[in-house]
């Protein structure tokens, strides 16, 4: 259903997969080129909008951002890089961050996915193979034969 | 090992105990790896795990640097190794060079390298087999590449860049005594040099630029530090006559003697651009494009040179 606030701005409902429903502003919505292409093809008209792959708490932490990011503009640049920094440091860890990722790739939101994937490489940057692997908790499956021939054959890359 | 029992523990115990990034599609983890510093940080996490041992092979991005390798032998090394190993039904997407200008070289193996702030003349040679290697020229893979940028690449020596798939190019801080340049699709090209850039690079002898099919062309030249054996203004009017075909041309150069009369035959010894009415110079830079009614010529307003002139 779309209502219209006082300041004539229209208002959507998203509803996440686990069934929880968010209303926000159109154009805080629409930062979300999928949710913007659902809006225009008119699926907003109709009751809420379904959203299958993102849980309701990942998709208040997203709609979070769509808001700052439709309220500022770029005078306020710089309050808002510091803002993204709290942002995504609140999101805490890898899984986290892996969650928003996935859920800004479906919704296709740009800034979100650049921050985010920024964030990730940040956190590799410096780090041996080792440390990256209880970074994320990535699990060895090479037997100590393979990882001897992989290293080997990829030598070129660590020099 | 294998332990489902450790697992399920793992996933009840802490939800970061998780590995999520492993099951990420590659076309994200590529959007990770991709804003690396360099793509031998991409390649490196071949040995994370089975997951990961391709995964760098598909990346669209390329981004090497001289500052995170010791020695050029190990840079080139490494750059020719990637593109040798990398998917090559995977398309370059784009490609960053950054070489020679203000690397760091933490250490290098004296016997046989040189340090490469070293201005040895033999360097640009070097740089430019480098990028010739990994180029249209070289290796075919940038043969479906969409935008090309070079940037940084300092040392001289020649270019040459024939790119049929070739729509974007930009040239920014680099130095080459001579460029050739051939793409028939090309439809813009930007040559950035200017001291306050991020890099700051020097005109070369544009001697042989086909590009039919240009739209859009970016001039930004500062010379101010160039000494008069280096004929700047043939240079630069050279490089004005190869973008000749594009209909939209941003110049933002300093002011100018020409000298050299590449496009009208019976215009005036010497024109000094600035000092001279607009309409007369946008006649006289264009006379030599096939389109001279529907350019769009915008010569950029720069504080540091005060002299400068605009026009539509």
């Amino acid at each position: 259903m779309s209502i219209t606030t006082e300041n004539n701005e229209k208002m959507i409902t998203l509803m996440s997969s686990d069934g929880e429903e968010f209303v926000v502003e159109e154009a805080v919505a629409a930062q979300s080129q999928t949710i913007k292409h659902l809006i225009e093809d008119g699926c907003s008209t109709e009751g809420s909008i379904p959203l299958p792959n993102v849980t309701g708490r990942v998709l208040s932490e997203v709609i979070q951002y769509c808001k700052k990011h439709s309220s500022s503009d770029d005078k306020e640049e710089k309050e808002l890089e510091a803002w993204d920094a709290e942002f995504v440091k609140a999101a805490d860890d890898h899984v986290a961050l892996t969650d928003l990722m996935m859920a800004a790739n479906f919704l296709d939101i740009k800034g979100l996915l650049d921050l985010v994937a920024q964030t990730l490489a940040n956190m590799i940057t410096g780090k041996s193979p080792e440390e990256v692997r209880r970074m994320w908790n990535i699990k060895n499956d090479f037997t100590p034969e393979e990882a001897e021939k992989v290293r080997k054959e990829n030598q070129w890359a660590f020099e | 090992m294998g332990n489902p029992k450790k697992k399920k523990l793992n996933r009840g115990a802490k939800r970061n105990g998780e590995d999520r990034i492993s099951d990420l599609p590659d076309d994200i983890i590529h959007r990770i790896l991709s804003l690396l510093d360099d793509t031998k940080f991409a390649a490196q996490t071949c040995v994370l795990s089975k997951r990961w041992k391709n995964v760098w092979t598909s990346l669209p991005d390329l981004r090497f640097s001289t500052a995170y390798y010791k020695t050029r032998r190990s840079f080139r090394k490494f750059l020719l190794s990637a593109l040798l190993r990398r998917d090559r039904n995977c398309e370059v997407r784009s490609l960053h060079l950054s070489i020679g200008f203000g690397c760091v070289c933490a250490d290098y193996d004296s016997d046989e390298e040189t340090d490469m702030d070293d201005d040895s003349d033999d360097e640009g040679y070097n740089y430019a087999d480098a990028l010739c290697a990994v180029g249209p020229q070289g290796l075919p893979y940038l043969e479906n590449s969409k935008p090309l940028h070079i940037y940084s690449l300092i040392g001289g020596g020649d270019m040459e860049i024939s790119g049929t798939k070739l729509v974007t190019f930009k040239m920014e801080g680099v130095e080459f005594d001579k460029v050739k340049l051939s793409a028939p699709n090309l439809e813009d090209f930007q040559y950035l040099d200017r001291e306050d850039g991020d890099y700051w690079g020097r005109l070369g002898d544009f001697f042989e630029i086909d590009l039919p099919s240009l739209q859009t062309a970016q001039v930004v030249v500062d010379y101010q530090f160039y000494d008069e054996s280096e004929q700047v203004e043939d240079k630069l009017m050279k490089l004005l006559y190869g973008i000749r075909n594009a209909k939209s041309l941003r110049l933002n150069v300093p002011p100018l003697e020409l000298k050299s009369n590449i496009f009208v035959e019976d215009a005036e010894a010497e024109t000094k651009l600035p000092s001279k009415v607009p309409q007369e110079i946008k006649t006289y830079l264009l006379s030599g494009s096939p389109h001279p009614q529907d350019v769009d010529v915008i010569i950029e307003e720069d504080d540091s040179h005060g002299s400068y002139f605009s026009l539509m």
